[in-house]
């Protein structure tokens, strides 16, 4: 296979991650199970910048601290993600979103 | 010397807010504060007509033009002399007249922020500062004409004239934009460099802003309103100020006028017909101070006349004297409404002959107002009349003229009769059978002014005139010309007095028809557009007109409490006056229209409310919901990325 | 690589001195009594003052690029510097009454600074990493002060907040990752060279991830849905924050994005602002006619207000009007907008428009200055935002979008209706209760009235000083734009 066809490839299944997980965090009901999906997203970008970084820009480093800041935002979304989770179960003892619309008009 | 430039706008503008700050406390010392600083203003004025400075400070500073900028050249250098002595006399006139007990601190606060505003409005040479002065002109007046707020229709009549000099004004931010994006400046004498459409534009709004300002065909209803103003302040508004700032804006934007072409037919044409309809209105008139408004408005057409076909010298010219005669004449009525209590042509029979000193300058006066020569009016309304080309505008002039020697000629006939000893005295407050010797003086001066500026009539004067405003060149009447009017002048003014003494049933007949009542002008301009607006706000909340009126009335009243904290209860009563007419008023004209227009504005404000509930549709709380409109939005965003191009 | 000669620590001395500051005061608020949490408000607030003098004090050097061209030092950063340092300071102070003796005081100090910092970080990015990184930064503590008091409004609030902040900053690296793929790097000088001969379609979701990403932090459309409802959640001073600091940072770097990657590219991505400009300020003004919650309100009016600041990004590459009416529009928002939530914040018990007028009723230099700054919002002459939206609305119509100019025209005009609706009841009640005040003037001091005002105290100073700087920004705009922006 030539790399341009692995690329293609690469790249298609990160696209393929980039969806389902915009389809989970669209569908899914509770704060965890969104917060999932969106990691799914991140997870294409891992795969995309790494893809990038090994078949395009190989003597740039600017592909490969794209690969590091998305396992940076992975951890840090997720670590407030369960800190907003756990206080809102505090407050409200709730863990679905839709139940919460007090704000709203 | 630019410093000096300073000084003559911030003098008077820091003395009269320091005065409205004191407040009350100040009244004793008001007056003569006043009178020491348009005093020393006159040498202001005198030192920056000599130096012709120059005077710039940032305000914006991202566009060309900016600043505000004072510049003194010749046109600004006469104004600024005459509007100067004029404040000067009036302000010595309103230490006379105006009551001990009244407000005075406030009075004269306004009277010098309102003279300020018109020194800087003569010499701004950017937008934003004529802009500036423009609106401080406005507001003041308001505050002046309105100064016996607790009088009724006195706010009313303050308000009008606020408003219809308002909706003029927008026409000057209109004409600031077409220069902004014509010429990317906004330095006056860049507007006649504006191209095409812009300069139509810029042209129309200033046409619109001077009409409005100088009471023209077809805002002139102000102008009667305004007469509900103490007697200086009329003096002051019609002579050199206010009506003023409208003739010298077109003088000095007749570049711009010209270049356009259609603006300056269209200027002198309105000035010609306000000249001669307005000069008729005043001669329908029963009230010394209504026809004199009036004849104001008359005697500025023959200056925007003088703008439309490019006379600015004789313009120039016919705004210095009519500002000195009409003084003169103003202060004249003050005095006897203050002496007599009355300024019903009526009630003043013979007056000049109660008051022989008063009685000679108003005479003067008026007959410098009739044109007769070889008194001023008479030499600068030729001036203008010689610029004019076409047959059928110098017959209108012409015929405007005449009818001035009309209206004169009523003054005239009345106040030089014999005394009947039955004259219906103290109509309108309690007279007090005297005139100060000051007004007497002051008057005296304006007609010796008045009579002294005939001298425009010498070729060598004229010439002189025209060499300091930069318009060598400009025609001036030949003698035939100026027997002419000066004939047409003596012929009416003599058939009129003869009239009025062997037929007055003539002139009783005249103030029954509908020129009495100012030919119809003040419904042409009524409140009604804007309080349809008002109504469709109201349309989409009930409760807010309630309370923004009730908000309003408050406001004013708190603001008015500032000013005089002493008569609160009197406040009272005027503000729910206020309130209640308003209110009134509102439900009148939405009796009055309830057909197509407000079938409109109710459709208009049901559509906006209607919007306003579906923007927050949206808003539904549930956050699954934001996620995927976001999406969808983000999508078209995406879409519409890829399509245009 | 290049050399170490732009690698120069000192450019960044105000973001040091922020960050200094909010080490320092986690620190000293550790070793210090819950009672005495006052000093970390003083050390926070001196950081802030002395980032913002040494930000003003490099204003007039030359803009550079430091750290191998990540952070751009110019006059945007500057202003965003110096208007974000002293925002900071003032709203440290706006909270401070109601943090005051909280167990977690100093921790929101330190949140804010920290806040203000990823507010400067987004603004001065000159790489696409270094601005996902600001966003976290600007994201992530604003999430806690958002929920700050754990109740059940706040909670909420902060889900919300953090979710739609969550997948906006996915959508942000989908973005980065793109332009990555499209270019093969992430600096924004090195992508303006590369991007105009990318693939349209890969640029098309590369600068729709990036700007959406911006467009959430700045409240824009189509990502605004969390402005309402965090504003009502939170309490008054944490909402003047969420909308005013991060707010200036996007704003700034939307707009470098416009003028430096995206100048070139062969998309119409000025189209795609100044549509989200259009529908920002119509549906803020439009979601606010009706509304009675003053907090809420505010909110939309800052969709609004992002709508016109959106106009100036619009036209970042076309004029070079662009960069003074940022730099005019920003402060004068700031200002103005932090003088309007701490009226909210002086009745801090009052949630609609009735509500606060009463609250305030006898207290009319209020009402003034809440009408100074509500007027300012509209943009009245003689304010700061006047002068602004004035050069918006210029370089706008200098860049070509005299439609857009038309559109916030007349929203600039509907706008006022709805700060109306605010000042008519608060206006009127000051009169009405006009007679309390002189009997209570007269009982002499120390009525109940006056107890009550000490508790708000620090919002009503910033009310008043966000009133009378609001008017001397305006009123001296000639003179402080020539200093700033000496051209």
């Amino acid at each position: 296979m030539t790399a341009e066809l692995v690329l293609q490839i690469v790249l298609t299944v990160a696209a393929g991650l980039v969806g389902v997980g915009l389809f989970g965090a669209l569908s899914q009901q509770t704060i965890v199970m969104v917060m999932m999906g969106l990691e799914l997203v991140l997870n294409g970008v891992l795969l995309a910048g790494g893809a990038a970084w090994y078949f395009l820009a190989p003597e740039l480093p600017d592909t490969q601290v794209l690969v590091v800041v998305a396992l940076v935002v992975m951890a840090v979304e997720m670590a407030m993600g369960f800190a907003v989770t756990v206080a809102f179960y505090r407050a409200r003892q709730l863990d679905m979103i839709d139940m919460a619309s007090d704000l709203r008009g | 010397m630019s410093a000096v430039l300073g000084a003559l706008v911030l003098l008077p503008a820091l003395t009269g807010a320091g005065l409205l700050v004191a407040g009350r406390r100040a009244d004793r010392a008001a007056g003569p504060l006043a009178v020491a600083v348009t005093a020393a203003g006159v040498v202001v004025a005198a030192l920056v007509a000599g130096a012709r400075p120059r005077l710039s400070v940032p305000f914006l500073g991202i566009v060309d033009g900016g600043d505000l900028r004072l510049v003194v050249d010749g046109l600004s250098a006469v104004l600024v002399v005459l509007v100067a002595g004029i404040a000067l006399l009036v302000t010595a006139f309103a230490v006379a007249d105006v009551p001990g007990d009244a407000a005075r601190a406030r009075f004269f606060g306004f009277l010098l922020l309102f003279v300020a505003a018109m020194l800087a409005t003569v010499t701004a040479a950017t937008l934003p500062a004529l802009l500036l002065a423009w609106e401080v002109m406005g507001a003041t007046s308001f505050a002046l004409i309105g100064f016996r707020w607790e009088e009724r229709g006195k706010l009313a009549a303050g308000t009008r004239a606020f408003v219809t000099t308002r909706a003029g004004d927008l026409g000057l931010y209109v004409a600031a934009g077409a220069a902004l994006a014509a010429t990317g400046s906004l330095v006056l004498a860049d507007l006649e460099r504006a191209d095409g459409g812009w300069a139509d534009v810029a042209a129309a709004g200033v046409l619109v802003a001077a009409l409005g300002k100088s009471a023209q065909l077809p805002f002139s209803a102000w102008l009667s309103a305004a007469m509900q103003g103490p007697s200086p302040v009329s003096a002051l508004l019609h002579s050199a100020t206010m009506v003023a700032a409208g003739g010298y804006l077109l003088i000095r934007m007749q570049p711009l006028l010209a270049a356009t072409g259609w603006a300056a037919t269209a200027a002198a044409w309105t000035g010609a017909l306000t000249a001669l309809v307005l000069g008729a209105v005043a001669v329908a008139q029963t009230d010394l101070k209504q026809l004199l408004a009036a004849s104001t408005a008359a005697q500025i057409g023959f200056v925007v006349l003088a703008a439309g076909v490019g006379a600015t010298a004789g313009g120039t010219a016919q705004l210095v004297a009519h500002a000195a005669v009409k003084a003169g004449l103003f202060v004249a009525a003050g005095a006897w409404l203050t002496a007599l209590g009355t300024k019903q042509l009526a009630g003043l029979r013979g007056a000049a002959r109660r008051y022989p000193g008063m009685g000679a300058a108003a005479t003067v006066a008026a007959l410098a107002l009739a044109g007769v020569p070889p008194l001023s009016l008479w030499a600068t309304k030729d001036e203008v009349l010689a610029g004019v080309d076409g047959t059928a505008l110098k017959v209108v002039g012409l015929a405007a003229a005449a009818v001035s020697a009309v209206y004169a000629g009523r003054i005239l006939a009345v106040v030089l009769a014999r005394p009947a000893g039955d004259e219906a005295f103290d109509e309108e407050e309690p007279g007090t059978r005297r005139i100060p010797a000051l007004t007497t003086v002051v008057a005296g001066v304006l007609a010796v002014s008045a009579a002294g500026l005939g001298v425009l009539a010498l070729p060598a004067v004229a010439e002189e005139l025209k060499a300091a405003l930069d318009a060598e060149g400009e025609p001036s009447p030949g003698l035939g010309e100026l027997l002419l009017s000066g004939a047409l002048a003596l012929v009416a003014l003599g058939l009129t007095v003869a009239v009025v003494r062997a037929r007055p049933a003539v002139l009783e007949q005249l103030s029954r028809g509908p020129l009495a009542s100012w030919a119809g002008l003040g419904r042409l301009l009524s409140p009604r557009p804007a309080m349809a607006v008002g109504r469709a706000l109201a349309v989409v909340d009930e409760e807010l007109i309630d309370r923004a009126v009730m908000g309003v009335a408050l406001g004013a009243r708190r603001l008015a409490g500032m000013a005089s904290r002493a008569d609160d209860s009197v406040l009272d009563g005027a503000v729910s006056g206020v309130a209640a007419a308003t209110r009134r008023t509102a439900a009148g004209s939405a009796r009055i229209d309830t057909g197509v227009v407000d079938g409109l504005v109710r459709a208009t404000a049901r559509a906006f409310r209607r919007a306003g509930s579906a923007a927050r549709r949206p808003q539904t709380g549930l956050l699954h919901q934001y996620y995927a409109q976001a999406v969808v939005g983000l999508g078209f965003l995406l879409v519409l990325l890829l399509v245009v191009r | 690589m290049t050399g170490m000669g732009d690698e120069r620590v000192l450019a960044l001395l105000p973001e040091l001195l922020l960050l200094f500051g909010a080490v320092g005061g986690l620190l000293l608020g550790l070793w210090t009594p819950q009672h005495r949490q006052w000093r970390v408000r003083l050390l926070v607030t001196v950081a802030c003052l002395a980032s913002a003098v040494a930000a003003a004090v490099a204003l007039p050097e030359p803009a550079e690029r430091v750290f191998e061209g990540t952070w751009v030092v110019d006059t945007t950063t500057g202003v965003v510097r110096i208007v974000v340092a002293l925002g900071v300071a003032v709203l440290v102070w706006l909270a401070s009454a109601s943090l005051g003796g909280h167990p977690r005081e100093t921790e929101a100090y330190v949140l804010m600074l920290l806040g203000g910092l990823g507010s400067i970080a987004l603004a001065a990015s000159g790489d696409l990493l270094l601005l996902v990184a600001g966003y976290l930064l600007a994201s992530v503590p604003l999430y806690a002060l958002a929920g700050f008091a754990k109740d059940s409004a706040g909670v909420e609030a902060t889900m919300k907040y953090y979710l739609m902040g969550a997948f906006v900053g996915v959508l942000l690296l989908v973005g980065v990752a793109a332009l990555v793929l499209a270019a093969g790097t992430t600096s924004y000088v090195d992508l303006a060279v590369l991007l105009p001969d990318a693939s349209p379609a890969l640029l098309a979701v590369g600068i729709l991830g990036v700007l959406a990403g911006v467009a959430f932090k700045a409240g824009a459309v189509p990502v605004h849905f969390w402005v309402p409802d965090v504003t009502a959640g939170t309490t008054p001073p944490m909402a003047a924050y969420i909308t005013t600091i991060p707010k200036i940072g996007a704003v700034a770097a939307a707009f470098r994005l416009l003028a430096e990657p995206f100048a070139g590219v062969p998309l119409d991505v000025p189209l795609l602002v100044a549509v989200i400009a259009a529908a920002s300020m119509t549906l803020g003004n439009l979601a606010a006619f009706n509304q009675t919650d003053v907090l809420r309100l505010l909110a939309y009016s800052t969709v609004s207000q992002v709508g016109y600041l959106f106009m100036v990004v619009a036209v970042a590459a076309r004029t070079g009007l662009a960069v003074p009416a940022l730099a005019i529009y920003l402060a004068g928002y700031a200002v103005t907008n932090i003088g309007a939530f701490a009226a909210v914040a002086a009745a801090p018990a009052a949630r609609t428009i009735t509500d606060w007028a009463t609250a305030v009723g006898r207290h009319r230099w209020l009402v003034v200055s809440l009408v100074v700054c509500l007027l300012g919002l509209v943009g009245t002459p003689p304010t700061a935002v006047f002068v602004g939206k004035l050069a918006v609305f210029v370089a706008a119509w200098d860049g070509g979008l005299a439609w857009l100019v038309v559109i916030a025209a007349i929203n600039t005009v509907a706008s006022l209706f709805y700060y109306l609706r605010w000042i008519a009841p608060a206006a009127t009640r000051v009169a009405a209760s006009e007679s309390t005040t002189a009997a209570a003037r007269r009982n002499g001091p120390g009525t109940s009235g006056e107890t009550a005002q000490r508790d708000v105290l620090e919002p009503i100073v910033v009310l008043h000083a966000a009133a009378v700087v609001s008017l001397l920004l305006g009123i001296g705009s000639g003179a402080w734009l020539t200093v700033v922006l000496p051209s």
